[in-house]
């Protein structure tokens, strides 16, 4: 089937038989694959000799945040016992609406848990790497940042310039130069794109 | 990982831009959106008109009813205008009864229409002491992409300008009220005001005709109402002050402005009266 | 009615000056000399103008007009739930139905009226079977319909313009829902009735006079919604069914149309 056929929501794509396997965007009913999206079709062919048929929508992909999944977020409130924060982005699609997280103070680093200061590691303002832990209740998700790779990326200092990290504790300001306590994220270079500008 | 300047920090996104004198979208700092008017397409309203700036869209829907004048006021008519700010506009409405932007800008437009005098509300007297006209003006907004009170503005006068009103008397006789819908006229519309907003940014930028997202970062909005060349009415809620000569350059772009938004409903009235 | 303080308010009474129109054609019946009084054959469709994606703010948006019936749709979400008693961990769907003030002869209330809070249920039930609720837990989407101006078949346009939105706005569904609605006056039936051919409770007292309106979702062949009104025999209904049914299956290639243009436009 040719990558350019669109289809839209319910429209059979073709009748299932062993070596087609339903993937996003579809669905299988009576024996048929249909779509659940308006988009292209798109194929590809597994190791096992199966063929996966997608449908890919041209918006950005509804998201809703999901187990384990890494999140960024924009922290909101702090307290001595959590921090709350807002979820700006799944995984590298952006929200349309952000979604409300939680942080508590054990899921902060993974050693010395009982030792974190909330004040020490996220002020309102920053901005954070952090993987969902839970669904969370009626009002969040709960969050952590547990592992060397999660916590700050970006963050202002009081006064009010960019902060680059020194240690993993701490990050100075380049405005200031006076240093400041974070539970900064070790940004994986894998991770980094470069852009053309 | 989402690493975009634009998601995580807006501001400095704007100013890199701002600096260059260039918005996001292209235009320069004094660049209005391509502005379009569609007069009269909902014929269950006396009068109507769709304004898009952009992708900014309000639709004005005028119905007509008759009702008892003041005591104090027997020969004034009414003029109602409500800007309704629905939940399918833009997410950050909710439904229910009005938010307090929605007042803000139902008042704005009051006081545009009284301070313009735009519709002599005496014109809309039928027997004074008696009977007078009700007009109700609907702005219901769209599509919320920034500036919605000069399409507010715009909509409301030209669905005014739009509005054909029934030949209504009554009997001196019986009293009775006696309508023929075959017998229109049109409302009488005195001047054309047009409002235009500015938005500061960083506390010396003026950019015209903000977006949604140019007005949450800017430090403050400034609207000016001008008809016919006249300075009608200036509108600063707070925000950054501004310098006397920030403000004349506002009004002369404002005035500006207003000419080529009155010819453009002139020229969409013509053009729907052929 | 109680004032409201948070809009402009008028005078407190006021009336349409239509209902005092002197000589008012007699409202006779709906047909005139057996045909329609706009010249269509009785089970001819008004011309239909889609348009998915108009609206900027919105996650999907959708714009319908038939004839004078013009309705404007926008989907939000899936987004979280703001009130903490709505709260459930399956996905939701909520749909506010709202004609504006100038859309119907008679002027409209700005608050919801009972009327479109049945509409709204109406609306929702017609197109819950048709969205794919597990895909997002924990949170709901917002369907915002308003009618901008009324010609009939107010609902069934609302039914398919929704759906459009929803497909507009990559929510996934197992099926698009296609309204239409039929009238049924005496022994003839008239396909997608006008605002003068609507049925209204208070004129028609005889048997056989009401309206049909259902949702279809066309690829699976699956009514999710049907609704009728007025007293009408089983034979008749079932036969309105029919005819809806194939209005529908009329309709769909149109809407299929739509979506693959604004997919292709967007490209």
């Amino acid at each position: 089937m040719a990558a350019s056929t669109i289809c839209v929501p319910g429209q059979r794509i073709l009748r299932t038989d062993g070596s087609h396997v339903a993937g996003n965007g579809t669905y299988v009913r009576n024996g048929y694959v249909h779509s659940t999206l308006v988009g292209h079709v798109h194929t590809q062919t597994t190791d096992d000799g199966k063929t996966i048929i997608e449908v890919r929508s041209t918006k950005t992909q509804n998201v809703v945040p999901s187990e384990d999944d890494v999140v960024t977020a924009r922290v909101t409130n702090v307290n001595p016992r959590f921090c709350k924060c807002s979820i700006l982005s799944v995984g590298s699609t952006k929200l349309q609406e952000p979604f409300r997280g939680m942080l508590r103070k054990e899921d902060v680093r993974a050693a010395e848990k009982d030792k974190v200061e909330m004040y020490k590691c996220y002020r309102p303002g920053d901005i954070i790497v952090a993987k969902v832990l839970s669904l969370g209740d009626a009002q969040s998700y709960v969050l952590t940042t547990a592992e060397n790779e999660l916590g700050v990326v970006i963050a202002t200092s009081e006064a009010g310039g960019n902060m680059i990290p020194i240690s993993w504790c701490k990050m100075q300001c380049t405005k200031s130069l006076s240093e400041e306590f974070r539970k900064v994220a070790k940004v994986q270079p894998e991770f980094i794109e470069y852009s053309d500008s | 990982m989402a690493n975009d300047l634009k998601t995580f920090q807006p501001k400095e996104y704007y100013r890199k831009f701002l600096e260059k004198d260039v918005r996001p979208d292209g235009r320069e700092l004094g660049e209005c959106r391509s502005t379009v008017v569609n007069i009269g397409s909902i014929t269950t309203a006396e009068g109507s008109a769709l304004v898009k700036l952009g992708n900014t869209t309000v639709i004005c829907g005028i119905k007509a009813e008759l009702a008892n004048p003041k005591a104090d006021e027997p020969k004034n008519g009414y003029i109602v205008p409500n800007v309704e700010l629905s939940p399918m506009c833009s997410a950050q409405f909710r439904p229910g009864a009005p938010g307090e932007q929605a007042q803000v800008l139902s008042q704005f437009v009051v006081d545009v229409l009284q301070n313009s005098e735009c519709v002599n509300l005496q014109d809309l007297c039928i027997v004074s002491g008696k009977l007078v006209w009700m007009l109700q003006c609907d702005m219901i907004c769209l599509d919320y992409d920034g500036n919605v009170a000069d399409a507010c503005v715009l909509s409301l006068v030209s669905a005014l300008k739009n509005t054909c009103l029934p030949k209504v008397t009554v009997n001196e006789e019986t009293q009775a009220i006696e309508t023929d819908d075959k017998i229109t006229n049109n409302l009488k519309v005195q001047t054309t005001p047009v409002s235009t907003t500015f938005a500061i940014f960083d506390d010396h930028f003026v950019i015209v005709d903000p977006t949604i997202e140019e007005e949450t970062l800017a430090t403050g909005i400034i609207t000016i109402v001008t008809k016919e060349k006249k300075l009608c009415m200036v509108h600063k809620p707070g925000g950054t002050p501004l310098k006397d000569s920030q403000i004349q350059l506002c009004i002369d772009r404002a005035i500006e402005r207003s000419g080529q938004a009155t010819k453009l409903i002139d020229e969409t009235q013509c053009s729907l009266d052929r | 009615m109680p004032l409201d303080s948070r809009r402009i308010c008028g005078p407190e009474s006021t009336q349409s000056p239509h209902i005092f129109t002197v000589n008012k054609d007699i409202k006779s019946d709906i047909l005139l000399n057996g045909e329609r009084k706009d010249g269509r054959k009785l089970d001819q469709i008004r011309p239909l103008f889609l348009r998915p994606g108009l609206i900027s703010q919105a996650k999907g948006s959708a714009y319908i007009e038939q004839n004078h019936t013009k309705v404007i749709c926008a989907v939000y979400g899936p987004r979280e739930v703001m009130r903490k008693e709505d709260f459930s961990m399956k996905g939701q769907l909520t749909c506010e139905f709202k004609f504006a003030t100038f859309s119907c002869k008679k002027k409209r209330q700005h608050q919801q009226d009972a009327e479109e809070k049945d509409l709204s249920v109406q609306l929702l039930e017609a197109l819950e079977p048709a969205v794919q609720l597990d895909k997002f837990p924990k949170a709901q989407v917002n369907v915002y319909i308003t009618v901008l101006q009324n010609d009939g078949i107010a609902l069934a346009a609302s039914i398919t313009c929704a759906s459009l939105a929803l497909a507009d706005a990559g929510i996934e569904m197992y099926d698009i829902v296609v309204g239409s609605s039929a009238r049924i006056h005496g022994d003839v039936m008239l396909v997608d009735p006008s605002e003068e051919e609507e049925y209204r409770s208070q004129d028609c007292k005889d048997v056989n006079e009401g309206k049909v309106v259902i949702g279809l979702m066309p690829s699976i062949n699956q009514i999710s919604a049907l609704t009728s009104k007025g007293e009408i025999d089983f034979e008749t209904i079932s036969q309105a069914i029919k005819t809806c049914i194939q209005t529908c299956q009329k309709v769909y290639p149109v809407l299929q149309n739509a979506l693959v243009n604004s997919v292709k436009t967007k490209t």
